[in-house]
């Protein structure tokens, strides 16, 4: 009876404290929200902060409007806030959200675009688009500076039909528009937007790359070049020219007459190209160049989203590396991704082959005279978008016996266009992962095997690599130990600089 | 790609098929505003595809895809022609609503009608843009170019209001204003009003404008800022600023203490200029007395009376110099006058006993002295 009471007791008071404690706690859970109050700068209505997400390639007419003459500042104005129109209905048109539509289209100009999304809500519908290029003409702009109108002609998009997340459709097509746009609150939204007919850019020269340039692809013998002490990160902080000009004089003495490098796509700031490290890019070519050496030079390496929503953020990444490189001597060719086959499976296969088919486009749009690759990982990923490509380039890690095979069948697949063996190599790696069966002498052999066949089929290569490596980033093979320790080994020369036997295999 | 067919907008749309074909089948629709999928309905052995109403009230070229299981089995495209038989509505825009009677400046009036789906109207049609200034009234008619008509409605050498108005189809927009303000001031003239001619300090001089006016004869608007700058004999200036009020504007200064000429003049910077005016001051203080005190230690300076042989106004500025006996110079003593005189104090701690010379300026009279001091 007792123990009871005092059970009850207890019961009582630590109800008692709980009930307190819980109006305590929604007392001052009142009294702090009524205690926030909005942030005083939404008042302003400030545009959101232009972060880079969306860059479509906008070229403008010559400005021969009616009305008032534009203004710089405004013309660069209006075309952020019409890109962004376009970025906010292709943002809307995936999610079937209204985000943003307020900001960049009139009251009665947004209805329109609601109802297209209400209806493709309710029938789980998404549509994934994105545009590439805009050419815009202004046609009027009034005097009190409010009104605009633009005819956007020949607008290139990209788009990606889903219904109930299967994609329907997937195409590319052009388009042209009229546009009225409003000042208000400080946004230039869309009043109008009308599709007028669209009248299709006659493709006027022969974009073919010349035989010549062709012909000194056939003749690439070299590596792919990461200095001893940076691999995987040439540029930056690490950066060092005497380095890289010695080990550029080494290779030229070694009888080789091409590297290639890659740069990684976030490492060089993306969109806002790093500066320091272009000039840094510059240099290593001005190098390459002394030493009489061809760069094959690949772009973005540690890149792996495809999505359409990054595409034009891609293209002005390269955009940049390529119209700054492309009139260089050392120049040999582009190299649009290592191994990009490695994604098919996490990204899907079409989603990167149609950011790969797009890009080559886009670079051509650039540079018509530099050809263009893409690194596969195996002589059979190699047999995509080859018609696109000027020459066929594919990386070889497997057993020296069933090269020729592979080597045949891509051939035979492709008629007369160049095949580089961009990538081969054999480890060197004796130690505890591998039992100690490896040896200096196992890679000998297979660079004998190779080279022979190679040097048959005439074959251009780029062997993998020049040194041992200490250190191998994670990011490269992963963090496992085994793996690490094979891709330490894989050099012709080893981490001191001294050369290994497979040396004597290669340079005859 | 050809249209197959041009529709108002609006006008119910359908497309039918006939084939071997399964559920499956797709139709996707596109527009400017965006891009949409459509199931079919089965109707015999026909698929019907009704198109929404957002889709066929959107003017402009509207593309179709007909898709069964990820391929393309036939497209096109159609033309939505914005629909006239229907009310129109009217969209008209004035600016800048503020323009000056210069026949430089104008304000745009830019019409952009559109059909009862909100669809611009298209290329060519007439619009009728009709303003009214005082009592006339001028009509133009515009034709629609690139989603828009406009005009430009040039100011008239008049100061007003510009009334604005638009039609289209039979349809109406309402009344837009733009304000016409005069233009910039003219050279004016400028004259001064005052109670008496005499430096006393204590009276205030007015200035004000003529009547100033634009080049149109328009008097300028109201709160116009005219800076009057007055620069006495010894070259300083003075300065006060007026705003105008029906075109004039006016300016108060102090009389100055001592006998002077001002040459005066205002400006509107940047636009007008008045023709400078000259203003004389005689002395209103004629004399006055030093007494110094039987040590020498307090100088009096008294019987400092105005023109009419009045005690001066209190707070007339007075200075005493104070030199040793070689004439070397010691200090400068500033003090105001009250019930028409001043005493200066030297004490001892300061000057030591001797002969001095001072030297007294009242309303620009200077007058000198030997003292000694105790």
């Amino acid at each position: 009876m007792k123990m009871n009471r005092n059970l009850y007791r207890a019961f009582l008071l630590i109800t008692f404290l709980t009930l307190n404690g819980l109006i305590l706690y929604g007392i001052s859970s009142i009294w702090s929200y009524l205690n926030t109050g909005a942030d005083r700068k939404t008042m302003l209505h400030l545009p959101a902060q232009l972060t880079s997400n969306y860059l479509p390639k906008v070229n403008w007419s010559p400005l021969n409007n009616d009305g008032r003459p534009m203004e710089l500042q405004t013309l660069q104005e209006l075309e952020r806030d019409y890109i962004k129109a376009w970025y906010v209905k292709n943002n809307a048109l995936e999610t079937n959200n209204h985000y943003g539509v307020n900001d960049y289209y009139t009251d009665s100009a947004r209805v329109k675009l609601y109802k297209v999304l209400d209806h493709n809500k309710a029938n789980n519908i998404s549509v994934k688009t994105t545009t590439i290029e805009h050419n815009p003409i202004l046609n009027f702009y009034s005097a009190d500076g409010k009104l605009a109108v633009l005819t956007d002609k020949n607008v290139q998009i990209q788009e990606q039909v889903f219904v109930d997340n299967i994609m329907l459709l997937k195409r590319s097509y052009e388009s042209s528009f009229q546009a009225m746009l409003l000042l208000e609150d400080g946004f230039w939204r869309v009043r109008h937007l009308v599709e007028i007919e669209n009248t299709p850019v006659s493709v006027s020269k022969d974009q073919s790359i010349p035989q010549t340039v062709l012909s000194e692809i056939r003749d690439i013998k070299g590596l792919n070049y990461y200095p001893r002490e940076n691999p995987w990160n040439m540029f930056g902080k690490h950066f060092q020219d005497t380095v890289i000009d010695s080990d550029f004089s080494k290779i030229k003495s070694l009888g080789l007459n091409s590297i290639r490098i890659f740069i990684p796509y976030e490492g060089f700031g993306k969109t806002t190209l790093d500066t320091d490290k272009m000039s840094q890019l510059q240099r290593t070519m001005d190098l390459a160049s002394k030493n009489k050496l061809k760069v094959t030079v690949t772009l973005f390496d540690f890149y792996g989203d495809y999505s359409l929503a990054d595409w034009t953020l891609t293209h002005r990444h390269a955009e940049k590396i390529i119209t700054a490189l492309k009139d260089h001597k050392a120049l040999q060719a582009w190299d649009i991704k290592n191994e990009p086959d490695l994604d098919f499976k996490s990204r899907g296969k079409q989603n990167v082959l149609s950011w790969l088919g797009q890009m080559v486009k886009e670079i051509r749009k650039w540079d018509n005279n530099t050809p263009i690759t893409i690194g596969w990982s195996n002589p059979e990923a190699a047999l995509n978008l080859t018609t696109e490509l000027d020459f066929i380039s594919f990386h070889y890690y497997r057993k020296p016996k069933d090269f020729l095979a592979s080597y045949n069948a891509l051939q035979d697949a492709i008629n007369n266009k160049p095949i580089v063996l961009q990538e081969y190599g054999y480890s060197s790696y004796d130690g505890i992962w591998n039992a100690y069966m490896g040896s200096e002498e196992d890679q000998a052999n297979y660079y004998k095997e190779m080279q022979t066949m190679i040097t048959n089929a005439k074959l251009p290569f780029l062997l993998w690599t020049l040194y041992d490596f200490t250190e191998v980033p994670d990011n490269v093979v992963g963090r496992l130990p085994w793996r690490k320790s094979q891709q330490q080994h894989f050099g012709i020369l080893d981490n001191q600089g001294n050369l290994k036997p497979a040396y004597q295999e290669i340079i005859k | 790609m050809p249209y197959n067919k041009v529709i108002a907008a609006g006008e119910p749309f359908q497309l039918r098929f006939k084939g071997n074909l399964d559920h499956q089948l797709k139709l996707v629709v596109r527009n400017s505003m965006g891009i949409t999928v459509l199931t079919p309905k089965i109707d015999n052995d026909q698929f019907l595809f009704d198109f929404p109403k957002n889709l066929i009230r959107k003017s402009g070229i509207c593309h179709w895809s007909l898709v069964h299981n990820a391929k393309v089995l036939n497209e096109g495209a159609f033309d939505i022609t914005p629909n006239t038989a229907l009310k129109t509505h009217i969209e008209s825009y004035l600016g800048p609503r503020g323009i000056t009677a210069v026949a430089t400046d104008f304000s745009t009036h830019v019409i952009s009608p559109t059909d009862a789906y909100d669809n611009p109207l298209s290329q060519g049609t007439d619009v009728i843009s009709t303003f009214q200034f005082q009592d006339k009234i001028n009509t133009t008619t515009l034709e629609i170019n690139n989603l828009l008509a406009w005009t430009s409605i040039y100011a008239p050498t008049q100061a007003g209001r510009i009334l604005v108005t638009s039609s289209c189809n039979a349809s109406s927009s309402k009344e837009l204003t733009t304000i016409v303000y005069p233009g910039n001031g003219t050279n004016f003239k400028i004259d001064f009003q005052r109670n008496h001619s005499f430096a006393d300090g204590n009276q205030i001089i007015t200035f004000f404008t003529s009547d100033i006016k634009d080049a149109n004869n328009n008097v300028i608007s109201d709160g116009t800022l005219v800076h009057f700058l007055a620069t006495n004999s010894k070259g300083l200036q003075l300065s006060a600023n007026g705003t105008t009020l029906n075109g004039v504007a006016n300016a108060r200064f102090l009389h100055p203490y001592e006998e002077d000429t001002w040459s005066v003049k205002a400006y509107i910077t940047g636009a007008a200029v008045s023709s400078p005016l000259s203003v004389s001051f005689t002395a209103a203080i004629k004399d006055y007395d030093i007494t110094p005190s039987k040590t020498g230690r307090t100088i009096t300076l008294e019987n400092i009376l105005s023109f009419m042989d009045q005690i001066v106004p209190d707070g007339l500025p007075v200075t005493l110099q104070l030199y040793d006996e070689q004439g070397v110079y010691i200090t400068r003593i500033k003090e105001t006058s009250r019930l028409g005189k001043i005493g200066f104090t030297l004490p001892r701690e300061y000057y030591k006993s001797g002969n001095y010379k001072i030297k007294a300026n009242v309303a620009g009279i200077v007058k000198e002295q030997m003292i000694t001091l105790q």
